[in-house]
């Protein structure tokens, strides 16, 4: 074999590719062959700095749980995925018309009353919990506190109409037992869970105020899209880094939200995120 | 017995546990390789688990179980080209140049990689891999990292022997010249 021929194949013998007969005759060469055996020398001295120059990627221990919770709800119709198919997103493109901003500022008004009337319910439903939470560790607190003295009344949780100074100098007397009963007369969250959405659940309520966002962002995303050729290098990087950014935040977001669905706070979180994009697409729209 | 063939067998007949065991065996080579197509740890992360999750649900159209891991590799480099086909229709690339990648690196910007890699040669091979356009990085990841044979990579990426060997040969040349001071100083 000669020079040429052996350096033209010595990565497949490297590499551990060649048939057996080849790679005996590429072994034969080496052996007589300082060029071609320094070339192999250097091949596999590449090798190992490539091998140990990679640090093993680490695996957070929640990739997993993620997986799980997406199998256990992909198996109900209609996902709420993590990563909408490309296919999803190109079939909207051509479902959906092509209509104007004020049509998507109608879907972001939507989407913003349904996020306010989600979290107004979320936060009465926290509120409720805490409340509970409250009234279950007063009787404790209250033997804690010196005989006769009033439990003070916690800050209301949830906007709703204010009690006069009166109606609070009377109740300030009011004993332990009157706040219990109070509390557990607040504590109704399935009743207002059935005025606000008689057959929605929470869930189903966040995957549409989600759905409305998607929509207005694909929206706007079209039409900044069109604009996109009259902006100036800096304005458009400078939007880059603005959706790049408020993507990220989208994508923890929703994982979050994912990992705890029933965290009202994530879920505000996220539709703030999303709310985020469409205020800095309707921007540039407006530019 | 905890084999590949046998955790495949037990996921296809229902057992999560033994997906989350093949889960744990695959999700690290996985991850590293979408992270090397979209260059984003944490849409990696995402894509890693759509990955898992399409192949759960496809397992049945999976024919021979000795080549699951070809056949994953496989899902996840269409996951990880959809996204990318879906950030180019948003005109948002994620391709970066060496100068940003050098940037992200310096750990001013939320850099994963920055995070997992310590020292200057991890940063280097780093550069030198991102600067390699697509095909010569995953062929040169699956070889040189991931230690596939040619034909597996071909399978994994549906090039053709001859293109996977001048891809890798070609990303070799690269690697090496842009590397040259380190594989020097060794």
């Amino acid at each position: 074999m000669r020079c040429d021929d052996c350096q033209l194949i010595i990565e497949g013998y490297f590499d551990g590719e060649l048939k057996e007969s080849t790679a005996l005759r590429v072994r034969r060469h080496l052996d007589g062959c300082p060029s071609c055996s320094r070339l192999l020398q250097n091949l596999t001295a590449e090798h190992a700095v490539y091998v140990a120059s990679r640090s093993e990627i680490l695996i957070r221990p929640d990739l997993w749980s993620g997986v799980r919770s997406r199998l256990t709800s992909e198996q109900q119709p209609e996902p709420l995925g993590a990563l909408e198919r490309p296919q999803t997103w190109l079939s909207s493109a051509f479902v959906l018309p092509r209509i104007s901003g004020l049509t998507a500022v109608a879907l972001v008004i939507v989407a913003v009353g349904m996020t306010m009337l989600l979290m107004r319910y979320l936060d009465r439903s926290l509120g409720d919990r805490r409340l509970t939470s409250v009234s279950e560790s007063a009787p404790k607190a209250a033997s804690a506190m010196p005989e006769g003295q009033a439990v003070p009344e916690p800050e209301p949780l949830v906007a709703g109409p204010r009690r006069s100074p009166e109606a609070k100098q009377n109740t300030g007397t009011k004993t332990t037992n009157e706040s219990i009963v109070a509390g557990s007369k607040l504590k109704r969250p399935s009743r207002r869970f059935e005025t606000i959405g008689k057959t929605k659940t929470p869930e189903q309520l966040v995957r549409e105020a989600e759905q409305k966002y998607l929509t207005a962002i694909a929206m706007l995303s079209r039409t900044v899209e069109r604009k996109r050729a009259r902006l100036d290098l800096a304005t458009l990087t400078k939007l880059e880094q603005a959706l790049a950014s408020i993507d990220r935040t989208i994508a923890d977001t929703r994982k979050a939200v994912r990992q705890h669905p029933d965290d009202p706070v994530a879920v505000q979180f996220m539709l703030t995120a999303y709310a985020k994009k469409v205020d800095v697409l309707r921007e540039m729209v407006d530019y | 017995m905890n084999g590949s063939e046998d955790l495949i067998a037990r996921t296809r007949s229902g057992d999560q546990e033994a997906f989350r065991l093949v889960f744990e065996r695959y999700s690290r080579p996985v991850l590293g390789f979408i992270f090397e197509m979209v260059s984003q740890r944490d849409i990696a992360e995402e894509l890693t688990q759509e990955t898992f999750v399409r192949a759960y649900h496809n397992l049945k159209h999976l024919r021979d179980d000795s080549k699951f891991s070809t056949w994953l590799f496989g899902i996840g480099r269409n996951v990880a080209h959809e996204w990318l086909r879906s950030r180019r229709r948003e005109n948002l690339t994620c391709t970066q140049d060496i100068d940003s990648i050098q940037q992200e690196h310096t750990g001013t910007i939320d850099s994963p990689m920055a995070r997992l890699l310590g020292n200057e040669l991890n940063l280097a091979m780093e550069t030198a891999l991102q600067a390699l356009d697509e095909e010569k990085r995953v062929v040169f990841f699956l070889k040189v990292l991931q230690q596939r044979s040619y034909q597996e990579i071909a399978e994994i990426t549906g090039f053709s022997l001859a293109k996977v060997k001048t891809e890798l040969h070609r990303a070799r040349l690269e690697m090496r010249r842009r590397l040259r001071l380190y594989l020097e100083m060794k």
